[in-house]
């Protein structure tokens, strides 16, 4: 049988679009799997209550890894409308799939390379090569959320300077959570020959779970001594990363601030049409763009299919595949450098299956 | 480079190596299976000597029910029960009851593909040669060992080349001819060696038919037998599986370890008398011999193309009153084919019994087996003394001469229907 089984999950709008894309360079390489198609999607909300159905998180039990498109979500009140009539109030609620993905299958470690390619006309700047390691399983995207909030609760010490009529999410970290994705950081790091670690936090004044992620920091860093380890709060670090990029290389940060600094980064380096992520956990990841659905473009072959190639190429690397990931990405790399193969976001009208095949030639 | 047989392509591929018949090697595996039958003592010598480890790649081993489907005894239920919690705390893949025979249940699911080095516990897995992959039966400790490392030791074997040529005549087919090549080759003939079926009668066999000639391999005492793949074998494949697919042929100039070539144009139906698979004679030199029970099935003859020739000459009849025949499809997508297609309802209607897919009537481990003195004929393959009850007498032979023996009460040539 193939040496791997991939999940191949399209989702919504564009999802199919850069997900058919990339299959051409997989294809290209000839990666030794088979592809097993999986519902996923607002569509299965609509006519089932469950956009990640139990089938879908069977199949990718049986799989290596999970190449993930993209995801329409919608606020709750149309959400609700948009259910067929016979699920309307029967109490179905809306949970965001990959959310789900990440903590079913404990996909701790988010990864998400922002590298400037030379001669991408979108670069913020040249020589741009951060990489970001956001936890991905806790923080404030716990999902422990109160709104109205119970009566008991205002019964705990602290909370009855608390309003009768709040919203509160809990932000909550774990010294197991904080560990692994920190040490996800430097052994990345270390592997790879970088330099330099950056802690990403607000402990001054979220004193409880940011000071706890920032001494866990420092206190694993000490096991790394080749390598440097700085610490910088959330919003200063945004300032410093307009300002000089390239002091920056490999920033850790806990689920809030690392969903944040990651698009800010993605930005720096082409924007949607490059952000790419990995869903890592100890036996399971799922890959995929960082952009979201565009559901305007769905079926046109129009958006850049380069971060979900980019995506790929971070699953090979994954798998253990190094010289096809190395392909890819030098393939990438030579394409954009040329120019003469782009998407309208770069200022061309190429589709994204020509896109995909000019990597694919060059792979 | 020296010209290479399938095998040695396949095991220099899967070592990293160039081997020669002879070499002892390590070869990586695409897939380890076991079933219900054997597997229990697999993981209790898992179990034994590696604890809670886990195996080399869950998606890569995956657990068969065959044999014994449904649990006929506590016994067998809780062995199937043990296998059942192993697949769950491991995470790796279970085909329950309700699937059918392994290899074919491998094949329909598109986990086999040319190239591919597969060991299970089932001694007939070479019939996966019949898409051009090396499958493998072995015993407990290796496959234990084969699940942890995903590697095993092999000896590369010297390769039998058999070419076939002509057309088979009316109610003449593949199991005929690989009876007609037991006889020939005897049940030690391939001892140590895998053989390469090709020539112009092999190209326009069907996939069940090439099922047929490599399941047989085993009872020539061979390690594995391929059909060199042609187009349509390449179709079903990646119609079920969408991983990359390339075929895998013999270099030309090979020098074999010995040629056999055999025509089918005057060949006649044969059967294998009792109580050896190479104890073959024409049916007509039997004919007439009483059978107290027919078994058409197995992992050798029950696919859906061998089930449809029985129905084809079924048609319209009943069996010979006080004779039982037992059908019993390979797997679930065979059963299913055969309720949509009619065929089902024909059997019924025939007077014969349709259990559920699995193994069958191979062992005494399944309903049917004889009492003392009775006989059957049975398109399975192999008869030894007391495998399918004490006393019982088997014959071997096609799907097609089991019909026409169901329809009279005695051993028939169905050309004489």
């Amino acid at each position: 049988m193939a040496k791997y089984r991939i999940a191949w999950l399209p989702g919504d709008g564009i999802g199919k679009d850069v997900l058919d894309a990339t299959r051409i360079v997989l294809d290209k390489i000839r990666l030794d799997a088979e592809y097993v198609p999986g519902d996923v999607g607002w569509e299965f909300w609509c006519t089932e209550g469950e956009p990640l159905p139990k089938r879908t998180v069977d199949m990718m039990k049986t799989t290596s890894a999970a190449m993930f498109g993209a995801i329409t979500s919608k606020p709750r009140t149309i959400a609700d409308q948009e259910l067929v009539p016979e699920l309307r109030n029967k109490g179905y609620v809306y949970r965001s799939p990959i959310v789900r993905m990440r903590q079913m299958f404990e996909l701790y470690s988010c990864k998400r390379p922002c590298r400037a390619y030379p001669g991408n006309p979108l670069n913020y700047k040249e020589n741009i090569d951060i990489v970001i390691f956001r936890e991905n399983t806790e923080d404030l995207y716990s999902g422990v959320e109160f709104y109205p909030v119970p009566e008991e609760m205002f019964k705990v010490k602290g909370m009855e300077k608390v309003a009768r009529d709040a919203a509160i999410s809990c932000k909550i970290n774990t010294p197991r959570g904080c560990e692994r994705i920190v040490k996800a950081a430097f052994e990345f790091a270390k592997n790879s020959n970088r330099k330099k670690v950056t802690c990403v936090h607000k402990a001054n004044v979220v004193r409880a779970t940011d000071g706890l992620f920032l001494e866990i920091f420092h206190k694993i860093a000490e096991s790394y001594p080749n390598i440097e380890a700085g610490d910088a709060n959330v919003d200063s670090l945004c300032q410093w990363l307009l300002k000089r990029p390239l002091d920056y290389d490999i920033l850790v940060a806990p689920n809030l601030y690392g969903d944040i600094i990651s698009d800010l980064c993605a930005q720096m380096t082409g924007g949607l049409g490059f952000g790419s992520s990995g869903n890592i956990g100890d036996d399971y990841a799922v890959f995929e763009p960082t952009h979201g659905s565009a559901p305007k473009y769905a079926g046109m072959y129009k958006v850049n299919p380069i971060a979900t190639i980019l995506a790929a190429k971070m699953m090979l690397e994954w798998l253990g595949e190094k010289a096809d990931a190395a392909r890819v990405e030098n393939a990438i790399a030579s394409v954009i450098k040329e120019g003469k193969v782009r998407t309208y976001d770069m200022g061309g009208d190429v589709s994204s299956l020509d896109m995909a095949k000019a990597i694919a030639d060059k792979c | 480079m020296t010209p290479m047989t399938i095998i040695e392509k396949i095991f220099t591929r899967a070592s990293h190596m160039d081997v020669k018949p002879g070499d002892y090697i390590w070869a990586d595996l695409s897939l380890v299976a076991m079933r219900d039958f054997g597997g229990p003592n697999v993981i209790q010598e898992y179990e034994s000597n590696l604890g809670a480890a886990s195996v080399f790649d869950r998606r890569r081993v995956a657990i068969t029910f065959d044999l014994h489907v449904p649990a006929r005894s506590e016994k067998v239920a809780v062995n199937q029960k043990m296998l059942r919690d192993f697949a769950n705390r491991q995470g790796v893949m279970l085909f329950d009851v309700n699937t059918g025979v392994g290899q074919h249940i491998l094949l329909e699911n598109g986990m086999v593909r040319p190239w591919d080095i597969i060991v299970g516990t089932d001694s007939h897995m070479n019939l996966l040669g019949a898409v051009g992959a090396a499958g493998f039966g072995m015993g407990t400790t290796d496959i234990a060992g084969a699940m942890f490392k995903g590697k095993l030791w092999f000896r590369v074997p010297e390769t039998i080349k058999v070419t076939v040529s002509g057309n088979f005549k009316t109610h003449v087919g593949a199991k005929d001819l690989i009876l007609h090549i037991l006889k020939d080759l005897t049940t030690s003939g391939a001892l140590n060696r895998a053989i390469e079926f090709t020539g112009q009668t092999i190209r326009a066999m069907d996939l069940a038919e090439r099922i047929t000639l490599c399941s047989m391999v085993t009872e020539m005492s061979g390690d594995v037998g391929f059909v060199v793949p042609d187009q349509h074998i390449i179709d079903f494949i990646k119609s079920r599986t969408d991983g990359p697919v390339e075929p895998v042929y013999p270099d030309k100039n090979v020098v074999y370890a010995s040629n056999h070539e055999y025509t089918v144009d005057d060949l006649t139906p044969q059967i294998a008398c009792p109580h050896s698979p190479d104890n073959v004679k024409e049916v007509a030199a039997v004919a007439g011999t009483k059978v107290d029970q027919v078994f058409i099935g197995s992992c050798t003859n029950g696919r859906y193309e061998d089930l449809e020739v029985v129905a084809r000459f079924l048609k319209g009849k009943r069996i010979k009153a006080g004779v039982r025949l037992i059908i019993v499809p390979a797997t679930m997508e065979v059963a299913k084919a055969a309720v949509e297609s009619g065929l089902h309802e024909l059997f019924l209607a025939s007077g014969a019994v349709v259990t559920n897919p699995g193994c069958a009537l191979c062992t005494t481990g399944h309903p049917g087996i004889l009492a003392p003195g009775e006989v059957m004929l049975s398109t399975s393959n192999r008869n030894f003394v007391g495998k399918l009850g004490k006393g019982a007498e088997v014959y071997l032979a096609s799907p097609i001469t089991a019909a026409a023996t169901a329809l009279t009460g005695e051993i028939t040539d169905p050309r004489s229907i």
